[in-house]
């Protein structure tokens, strides 16, 4: 039964919590768990299903599983394993392992459930655990970053409340089901009050802030997994007819977010900020295309982003520094391989998922769009030239055991997603796009320079997203 | 007619408290203004139930007939909400002291200023 995807991580996280004093019990917990979710995803396979727990009819809350939840729910686990396992032999006590747990079992509801409250709920679960995750470091930038997030994204939810309100109004039901009937009103509010967590640029200028600045473990779970929240549900409720009128809207905003992102990435100078920015890039691309496609990008984003999020920052915490400009030949081999693996896959190289997923919402876009689409992934390849070129140290250097294998894991699902999914119709195109971006990056190498983050203050991100709800509004009664 | 009424000014409540986010560069009363909105939303909430009748919920005799209840729905889903409101103002606040003892002050700009400083 599906359900116990999210109710066995939560109580085994809730028993963590309780023994978190004693750092092993926790740690094993947390790969129970994985193990659990694994097991009872292997079993689902193929399987599309939608009940309600009780028998409360529309009243319950309803829970489902299909193909669109599938990407989502692996990459959750991929994701958790590697990050549990790059964290065992740094100090975290066991209070960390208990969130992670947890954290586990409340994307695990968000991705099943079919219940707009029950949205809500897991939904800000994950969130107040992220928020704790990212001032775990206890910096004054961490906590400054955590409660910047912290004010809009609240702030954000009390319009989805709104929002959902209004629908209950109408049909006397917070079932999935009646977002079919439903007037333009609540779907802008449920969009604006959801879009505030997903990563695209105007919306979300707590981003850069937050993911830079945040842990080596936390980063890849900000970046690949609580963004992808968001993601999931636009793709998911994109499928309903009251939403059908939003479809332009978010084709013109995802475009957009992709171009502003790489050209943002382009000048960044340190390492955690290139990805940082380029998650506003590559969410622009999924929400873009909001489909089935892009569903399958929101999985291969998140294991590559994860990987190079984690390369990066044990980089980081070796060298003692993020300028990418300072890493110049002090980058061991065994560092360089898992963060060429992971730029190769953001390029969209042949042979990785980010070629597989890539082709998938290029060919779902027609128009202007793809032109603009295009532009963002030669961008994409002058930011990661960067990565590419860092040069490498010849110095021995023993790396432990349990960073290989959270590294491992990640780029054994990169190839196998690549292999499996590879098609050779558009390799000449990705060929091109790496072959023009290249020589590009040595051309503009000295012209670019961080741009101002004045948009990133909070007033200002404030303002931003209440000027876009606005304007939401008035498209609306226009 | 007395719902409707609820309902605008809830939504009133909850543009006041965005407003008085936007407005004030100090932390604290930027959360509280962040408290206005959710408790209005509260408040809608409560104004929806209300829109089926206003006796509170509660059947007394077994064979029951009067009409005139308040929806429970609502009113049972908006306590999860009010739960979760509480939790985030607290860790906000906690927040809050932990940036107060840093930087000894709890004034938005001066702050980022201070972290901008802190970049070089």
């Amino acid at each position: 039964m599906i359900i116990y995807l999210s109710i066995i991580p939560l109580l085994l996280g809730g028993l963590s919590l309780a023994l978190h004093r004693r750092r092993k019990i926790a740690i094993s917990l947390t790969f129970a768990s994985l193990i659990a979710s694994a097991v009872i995803l292997l079993f689902n396979l193929g399987k599309d299903f939608e009940a309600v727990i009780g028998d409360w009819g529309m009243l319950g809350i309803s829970i489902g599983y299909d193909e669109f939840s599938l990407p989502f729910l692996l990459a959750v686990i991929v994701v958790l394993a590697a990050v549990t396992l790059n964290s065992l032999h740094k100090s975290y006590d066991g209070f960390f392992y208990a969130l992670i747990t947890l954290l586990l079992g409340s994307l695990n509801a968000v991705f099943i459930t079919r219940d707009l409250f029950n949205v809500y709920v897991s939904f800000e679960l994950a969130s107040i655990i992220g928020f704790i995750l990212i001032a775990y470091g206890r910096e004054g930038k961490q906590i400054w970053a955590t409660v910047k997030y912290m004010l809009i994204a609240a702030l954000g939810f009390n319009f989805y409340l709104v929002g959902i309100g209004l629908v209950y109004l109408k049909s006397g039901t917070f079932s999935f089901l009646a977002l079919d009937y439903m007037d333009r009103l609540p779907a802008a509010l449920i969009f604006t009050g959801l879009s505030v967590k997903s990563g695209l640029f105007l919306l979300s200028m707590w981003l850069p802030d937050a993911h830079a600045n945040a842990g080596t473990e936390i980063s890849p779970i900000l970046s690949g997994l609580m963004v992808k929240i968001e993601d999931y549900l636009v793709i998911r409720f994109l499928q309903y007819s009251s939403f059908e009128w939003l479809r332009n809207f978010y084709l013109v905003i995802g475009t957009f977010s992709a171009v502003a992102g790489v050209l943002f990435a382009m000048n960044a100078r340190k390492a955690k900020d290139v990805l940082a920015y380029h998650t506003f890039s590559q969410i622009g691309f999924i929400i873009a295309a909001s489909n089935m496609a892009a569903a399958w990008h929101a999985f291969s984003h998140a294991v590559f982003k994860g990987l190079l999020f984690m390369t990066a920052g044990n980089i980081k915490e070796r060298l003692g520094t993020q300028k990418i400009s300072e890493w110049k030949g002090k980058v061991n081999i065994k560092e360089f391989l898992p963060l060429i693996v992971g730029s190769a896959a953001i390029m969209g190289t042949p042979l990785t998922s980010g070629f597989v997923t890539k082709n998938g919402i290029m060919d779902s876009i027609s128009g202007p769009a793809k032109y603009f689409l295009i532009v963002a992934s030669i961008g994409t390849v002058i930011s990661f030239s960067k990565l590419i070129f860092v040069g490498i140290s010849k110095e021995k250097m023993k790396q432990r055991w349990n960073i290989s294998l959270g590294y491992g894991i990640m780029v054994f699902t990169i190839f196998a997603h690549g292999i499996i999914g590879f098609d050779t119709h558009h390799t000449l195109d990705a060929l091109l796009m790496i072959a023009v971006g290249i020589p590009l990056y040595f051309m503009l190498k000295s012209f670019l320079k961080p741009l101002p983050r004045i948009l990133e203050k909070l007033d200002n991100s404030f303002i931003l997203y209440l000027l876009l709800f606005g304007v939401m509004l008035s498209v609306i009664i226009i | 007619m007395i719902s409707d009424v609820v309902i605008y000014t809830s939504l009133v409540g909850a543009f006041i408290g965005t407003l008085g986010m936007l407005l004030t560069s100090n932390l604290i009363k930027k959360i509280l203004a962040l408290g206005i909105v959710e408790t209005s939303v509260t408040l809608f909430f409560v104004a929806i139930s209300s829109k089926s009748g206003t006796k509170a919920p509660i059947i007394q005799s077994v064979p029951f007939e009067a009409e005139n209840f308040a929806d429970p729905i609502p009113q049972a889903v908006i306590i999860t909400s009010i739960v979760i409101g509480f939790a985030i103002l607290s860790l906000l606040l906690a927040f809050t002291i932990m940036l107060h003892n840093r930087f000894h002050t709890v004034d938005v700009n001066l702050i980022e200023n201070m972290l901008e400083g802190e970049e070089e």
